[in-house]
């Protein structure tokens, strides 16, 4: 009897011994170790869509890029703030801890290397052809979007007709997939720009001139941010050149109204050349209408300055001062007795974020021509922008020399393109790198104090990178 | 009976020789208590080394001069000493000595009688847990055994406590003990799902246990104690026993308690017409003139016809209640335990309730004289309905932005919106967590052989729960409301099977080998889901039904699933050996395979040694009172395994619906974690020294101790550069090394014995922690971000506070003044002049408990206290300055006006103001508190005999009810909830609006039959 129950007992131990396996493979249906992951094309179309997840959110371009310059170039305005970061904005005094530059620095990067992986995956994966170039076209683009975005901010600007070696950004150009990878150095901003041109023209070769209406860029959307590129530089040949191509055979046509491209009903306009798709359920709008839209129970984060706003709606017949800003007394039972014009622009819930539109390569076109002496062909571009505003497709420009139709299209631009962004901000910096004389919260435009500071983590951890002054 | 048999295994085998044989002298030696034979008596011939054991039937036999004096001693007895005269038969009762150092300790795969323990190991019985009112039963460690620091996380209901076992610290690891229940490693933690709603706290899987189940809990604090546990050992081990049936005639337990809960402190605040004033001033200072316009679009008659007191209109007194009913009995074939429990907490946060109801059935069978199978099941369901508080709203809301001068409701009844509202948020915002749990035990014990015994222990302990969150408050940018509902499924399967050999070569050399292997296997499914165009609480759990009940599936977000899985296959193997009663050895080696650990390091090594030597027992021992005292002494490694199961792999994550293509949510796919093989546990080496003492035959005990911790190999999230392009990505290294030293010291003393007792229970410790290495990183790449308040830096202790010196106020000009590093006076706040100003931890804290019984009545009394440690007031800042948006602390009344004045609170802004962590928000932390007083009253026996009752105590009490501190912002017990583990290590003494604890009136019975 007491064999049996011996007998029993070492089965139990026999069986309980057996059963032990220290699986090495990660659970989860979602979750999918780093060499198996990208198997497919699929898998990196996946891939790049995350990217456009990182992009529309508030850290990025779907938030920060759109106030930050904005508030520095005093388009916007905010209430005073008792947050740190905030407070280094509304004083122009930045340190390294910044929480604000923090997730720009670092998810502006990620939208690098996802791109950068795509692009040593694309090389290596089956497929045809077609389908490899859109894919790699489209990570060409993702990247120098990012690196444009970046180095904006962070380098002092690029200067006309000199030679840039002032620090740029590191360029994140090989795809980091393990713990110990090189960090890099701070390429020039001559470096930086010309890579961002490369990788464009790169792309402008690659990419579809179809758009399929889902929100991914073609073959215009790259020739329309290389135009900015170039525009940015002062390159005005290069930047007509972009710009003309995408006016003169991209097919697209300026919207009726000015509110068109914010119309969750009108998305992909005709005039829209590159946008982020919104659906109710991801709401990619979310962060933008959360700063500014002007008609919710609270008050947003963000206003027009009360002297841009006078400049933005000095014409009672332009009808973006109309529609895009809502001047009214602030939320609340009492409201103290001056009014704050709102911007309501993006007051829609659930738009598609439009990143690259028409009017804005209009204007472009039109800069580079007058001071490429092209004047006829700014007149015209001026009067398309101005004309759609004013709801007068004749409306007469009248200018006195090409220094005042330049000033009458930087105007117009800083009307059109208001808290789109932060337009405002990197044109200021643009027209300094031209030799003008141009301040920015009365700062020089090539302060050092108006850059931001390389964030703290990134100081620490990458020996190689240079802090800015 | 537990000590009778284990001392029958210990000895039973032994015979011994008679040696010489003038007469014959035989008996039996009983229990004076219960008849019971005794077996393994020592009987000794006084004066010399000859004499005999009692047999199985505690019968003996011994040929023995006339005259001689016999001494019949056993371990747990008193001792007797008898002569023998001209009679042949001799039989003998022995007293049972309730002595502390008698007492069985359970040690982990065994027990051992504390008198023989060579490691540190501290213990609870079950009367220190019962009738107290606790979040879950761990709090009942707070002050009773040295070198254990516990705070009870909050006032919450179901919120963590934190547990510090001898200041273990880790920075991104846990540093949780591992609880071990009746043998099993139990599933702890928090797992709440913050995707669904973060609301500033955290809960606590422990909750769910019965604490008046508990029957004793022992503390493994060394590594000899806990070297058995290996890689799970670091951070200390927590054993738990649930009780069992005692041995005669079933006896009925029902216990109730009832409590009333109030906040420990309520901030002291400004009212309507002071934050008005203040304002207009703080407008003033900034340039502004005329009225200042007021936050909320309030008018100034408005704001001043308002006057809120917020804390009122959150804070409650909450009821609670708790009714035990148990069932216990024992024969010689089974033992039963049953048990139900009720438990309704109702916090002092208006809408925060915690309903526990809980059965246990513990069942042990012999089916044979050497064979027994068993289980233990318990089964327990929680509902907790939780509130936000801290920087989420709530509570926190109430002292921070919602402003005196706002009003809750507007003229027409409405809510207010124009400003924080904590009391629309509480009544409008729903939050539920629901948790079923169930652990289940099966063994099977065989004693092969007398002394060889061989045990399969086997369990599932699986929880499921559920958290439902309605957003009622409507602001959805689509003017929709909306929710979310999240679902936790873990699954412990744990099997432990041992062998244990006790034996004993010639007389003196005992021994007790233990050998065996765990394996566990631990698996979290977790997914969540968010709803818009809800109209109420979500009740339902899955997608599907969701839709059904929405009736629109764009407005329903695609689940998000999240598993992740660990396995733990261990051997050990473990020896006890002492020789004469006087010489104590142990070995342990464990190894433990963990498939959390990186392919370069799966497997760890954790071996410990160490001794003890009982110098009363040695012939020149002669000091007079002193009756009992053993050296100890050990080493060993262990190790913290907390790290995230996928933790060590490469990952793409592919995110359900991460992006749309304009019509439908598509998958986005990226990296997420970049491959760590050389990832592995955390390693402590410990040495413990120790000195047990008795004195007057164990009317006093004690012990002294010191003890030396060195961890090494302690993660560290290294930051990676963020134009490496991985996010916010960190790679976990190995790389720190902290030291923890401390002294431990404890007492317990018969003060007075007679009619009138009087016992005190003392202890105390130090922690001294520093840190030793930090892998070559600079001192700022691990602080608590933001130029935080804490950091780590080699040389300091543990995330030592770290701040800008703030010396007083500039009296021209209002202005705070600082220190820079070379010591001057300045204006210019920059976190480039931090420096090291405290230590959060304590030089000393303890406990103390005073009982004190009359006849019938008992007076307990129990202190706990902390001295030396510092407290940042991290919403000081926003308090004592940020009127923009913050109800300020009612010192801001002594603010700077005019040049001239002399202050230390600088003039009020309301612009420019600016969110700066210096050394004025940083407080003395020391307190000492009356953490329970507990007066109870037994009803005589012969009034017991006419209800038919066997026992009956009737008592009421309190908790928290009195404390003297100096830091006066909140309470001083603080723990940060709901940051990341990171957070919650380095800033464990920092506050952001933390609830305080609660105080408890307590009134309730015990009654047995």
């Amino acid at each position: 009897m007491k064999k049996i129950y011996f007998i029993l007992l070492s089965l139990c131990f026999i069986i309980a011994l057996s059963g032990c396996d220290l699986t090495l493979e990660p659970e989860g249906e979602n979750d999918i170790p780093l060499d198996e992951a990208i198997q497919t094309l699929e898998d990196v179309e996946e891939l790049l869509l995350s990217n456009y997840a990182v992009i529309r959110s508030g850290s990025t371009m779907g938030g920060n890029s759109n106030w930050m310059g904005s508030l520095l170039a005093d388009q916007a305005d905010r209430d005073p703030s008792s947050g740190f970061g905030d407070v280094q904005f509304i004083n122009i005094d930045f340190n390294a801890q910044n929480p604000t530059l923090r997730p720009f620095w670092a998810d502006l990067y990620v939208v690098a290397n996802r791109s950068s992986i795509a692009i040593s995956f694309i090389e290596i994966l089956e497929g045809s052809d077609e389908a490899k170039n859109k894919l790699r076209g489209e990570a060409l683009f993702l990247r120098s979007l990012a690196h444009f975005e970046l180095v904006r901010y962070f380098a002092l600007p690029y200067i006309k007709d000199q030679d840039n070696t002032q620090p740029g950004i590191p360029l994140r150009l090989d795809p980091v997939l393990e713990i110990e990878s090189p960090t890099a150095p701070r390429s020039s901003v001559e470096a930086t720009y010309a890579r961002i041109i490369e990788d464009l023209l790169a792309a402008i070769d690659l990419l579809p001139s179809v758009d399929e209406d889902d929100g991914k860029p073609t073959v215009w959307a790259a020739r329309a941010l290389l135009a900015k590129v170039y525009f940015q530089q002062n390159n005005f040949d290069g930047a007509f050149a972009q710009a003309n191509e995408v006016i003169q055979n991209g097919g697209f046509q300026l919207n009726e109204t000015v509110t068109d491209i914010f119309d969750p009903e009108q998305n992909f306009s005709r005039e829209s050349i590159w946008e982020i798709p919104s659906i109710l359920l991801d709401n990619s709008s979310a962060s933008l209408t959360g700063l500014y839209q002007s008609d919710r129970p609270f008050d947003p984060t963000y206003y027009a300055d009360e002297s841009f706003a006078i400049f933005a709606r000095s014409e009672a017949a332009d009808t973006r001062g109309q529609l895009w800003y809502n001047e009214r007394l602030r939320n609340g039972a009492n409201p103290p007795p001056e009014p704050v014009v709102f911007v309501s622009k993006f007051d829609n819930p659930v738009f598609n974020l439009p990143m690259l539109r028409l009017a804005e390569i209009l204007l472009i076109r039109a800069e580079s021509a007058a001071e490429t002496n092209n004047t006829a062909v700014a007149v015209a571009d001026l009067q398309s922008v101005r004309g759609r505003a004013f709801d007068d497709s004749g409306i007469s420009i009248d200018f006195s020399g090409t220094d005042d139709l330049i000033n009458q299209i930087r105007e117009e631009r800083q009307k059109e393109m208001a808290f789109e962004f932060s337009n405002i901000f990197h044109d200021l910096k643009r027209v300094g790198g031209n030799g003008e004389s141009v301040t920015i919260g009365g700062l020089s435009f090539n302060s050092p104090e108006l850059l931001f500071k390389i964030p703290d983590v990134e100081v620490n951890t990458n020996p190689l990178v240079e802090q800015n002054p | 009976m537990k000590k009778k048999l284990l001392f029958l295994f210990l000895i039973g085998s032994l015979i011994f020789d008679v040696v010489y044989a003038q007469q014959t002298i035989s008996g039996q030696v009983t229990d004076a208590e219960d008849g019971e034979p005794l077996p393994g008596v020592n009987i000794l011939v006084k004066g010399t080394s000859s004499g005999t054991v009692s047999d199985f039937n505690g019968n003996y036999s011994l040929s023995v001069e006339e005259g001689t004096i016999l001494v019949f001693s056993f371990v747990g007895y008193q001792p007797q000493e008898l002569s023998v005269g001209s009679q042949t038969v001799l039989n003998v009762s022995l007293n049972s000595d309730v002595t502390q150092l008698s007492e069985i300790v359970v040690v982990g795969f065994g027990t051992q009688i504390k008198r023989d323990l060579t490691g540190a190991v501290g213990q609870i019985k079950a009367e220190q847990i019962e009738g107290r009112v606790l979040p879950s039963f761990e709090a009942a460690l707070q002050g009773q055994t040295p070198g254990v620091q516990v705070i009870q996380g909050s006032g919450l209901a179901g919120s963590p406590v934190q547990i510090k076992i001898r200041g273990n610290a880790s920075v991104s690891g846990g540093v949780e003990p591992l609880y071990v229940v009746d043998g099993i490693p139990i599933t702890t933690g928090d797992f709440s799902n913050t995707r669904v709603r973060n609301i500033a706290s955290n809960t606590n899987a422990l909750a769910n246990i019965n604490p008046n189940d508990i029957e004793s809990i022992e503390i493994l604090k060394d590594a000899a104690a806990g070297a058995i546990y290996g890689s799970r050992a670091s951070n200390g081990v927590v054993l738990i026993t649930t009780k069992s049936g005692a041995k005669g005639k079933g006896k009925f337990n029902v216990s109730y308690n009832a409590s009333i809960q109030e906040e420990t402190i309520r901030q002291d605040l400004l009212n309507s017409a002071e934050f008005v004033e203040l304002y207009q001033e703080a407008h003033e200072n900034s340039g502004g003139v005329g009225d200042a316009v007021l936050p909320g679009g309030l008018s100034r008659e408005e704001a001043l016809s308002n006057d809120t007191d917020w804390q009122d209109e959150v804070l409650q007194k909450g009821f609670s209640q708790d009714l035990n009913v148990s069932f216990s009995k024992a024969t010689e074939k089974y033992n039963l335990f049953a048990s139900g429990s009720f438990s309704d907490q109702e916090t002092f946060i208006t809408g925060n309730e915690f309903r526990r109801i809980n059965g246990r059935i513990n069942f042990d069978y012999n089916i044979l004289e050497n064979l027994k199978v068993g289980f233990k099941a318990t089964y327990g369901d929680v509902r907790n309905d939780r509130v936000p508080v801290g920087f989420a709203g709530g509570l926190g809301a109430a002292q921070g932005s919602a402003l005196p001068i706002f009003p809750i409701r507007e003229a027409d009844g409405t809510f207010f919106v124009n400003g924080a509202n904590p009391v629309r948020e509480l009544e409008l915002n729903l939050f539920t967590q629901k948790e079923r749990r169930a652990i289940t035990t099966a063994f099977i014990e065989y004693e092969i052989l007398p002394g060889l015994k061989v045990r399969s222990e086997n369990s599932i302990d699986y929880l499921d729960q559920n958290e439902d969150f309605f957003d009622g408050q409507a602001f959805d940018v689509n003017g929709l409301t909306s929710g979310g509902s999240g679902d936790v499924y873990v699954t412990n399967f744990n099997t432990n099977n041992y062998i244990t050999y006790d034996t004993k070569i010639n007389d003196d050399h005992n021994f007790t080998f233990l050998l065996g292997h765990q394996y566990q296997d631990l698996q979290l499914f977790r997914a969540n889901f968010r709803a818009s165009g809800l109209t109420d609480r979500i009740d339902e759990r899955t997608r599907e039904e969701i839709i059904n009940a929405v009736g629109d599936e764009d407005m329903v977000d695609e689940r998000v699933t999240f598993q992740e899985r660990s396995r733990i296959l261990s051997g050990f193997f473990r020896v006890n050996y002492k020789y004469k009663d006087k010489y104590l050895l142990t070995a342990i080696a464990r190894a433990d395979a963990s498939s959390r650990f990186g392919e370069n390091n799966q497997v760890g090594y954790f071996p410990s040694v160490s001794s003890g030597w009982i110098i009363s027992e040695e012939d020149f021992f002669d000091f007079g009172a002193l009756s009992f005292l053993k050296l100890r002494a050990s080493w060993g490694l262990t190790g913290n395994d907390q790290i995230p199961p996928n933790g060590r792999f490469g990952l793409f994550t592919r995110d359900p619906g991460g992006f749309n293509d304009n019509v439908n949510q598509v998958d986005v796919f990226f990296p997420s974690q970049l491959p760590n093989p050389d990832l592995k546990w955390e390693t402590t080496e410990k040495i413990d020294l120790g000195l047990d003492f008795g004195i007057l035959q164990d009317r006093i005990s004690g012990t002294l101790g010191y003890y030396i911790n060195n961890a090494r190999d302690i993660i560290l999230d290294v930051p990676l550069a963020g134009s490496q392009g991985n996010g916010g990505a960190q790679a976990a290294r190995n790389i720190g090394e902290f030291q923890t030293t401390g002294w431990e010291f404890n007492l317990t003393s018969s003060n007075l014995v007679g009619n009138f007792e009087w016992t005190t229970n003392l202890n105390l410790s130090t922690v001294n922690n520093e840190v030793k290495d930090l892998g070559g990183f600079g001192p700022d790449t691990f602080d608590s971000g933001d130029g935080g308040e804490v950091r780590l830096a080699v040389g300091q202790p543990f995330a030592a506070f770290f701040l800008v010196p703030f010396v007083g106020v500039n009296s021209e000009n209002g202005n705070a003044l600082y220190l820079d590093l070379e010591g001057n006076v300045t204006e210019e706040f920059d976190i480039a002049n931090r420096r090291l100003v405290g230590s959060p931890f304590p030089d000393f804290f303890g406990g103390i408990t005073n009982t004190f019984s009359y006849k019938n009545f008992e007076l307990s009394v129990f202190f706990n206290f902390s001295v030396g440690n510092k407290i940042y007031n991290g919403e000081g800042p926003l308090q004592q300055g940020g009127i923009n948006n913050t109800n300020q602390r009612r010192e801001i009344l002594d603010r700077w006006r005019q040049p001239g004045d002399v202050t230390d609170v600088p003039k009020l802004v309301t612009e420019g103001f600016a969110f700066e962590n210096s050394t004025r928000f940083l407080s003395d932390g020391s307190y000492l508190r009356l953490k329970t007083l507990t007066l109870s009253y037994n009803l005589p026996p012969n009034l017991l005999d006419n209800i038919g009752l066997s026992s009956a105590r009737v008592f009421i009490g309190g908790q928290n009810l009195l404390t003297f501190t100096e830091y006066e912002q909140g309470d001083p017990e603080v723990v940060r909830d709901n940051q990341t583990q990171l957070d919650r290590n380095l800033r464990s003494s920092v506050t952001f609006f933390t609830p305080p604890q609660a105080r408890v009136y307590n009134i309730g019975f015990n009654v047995s039959f």
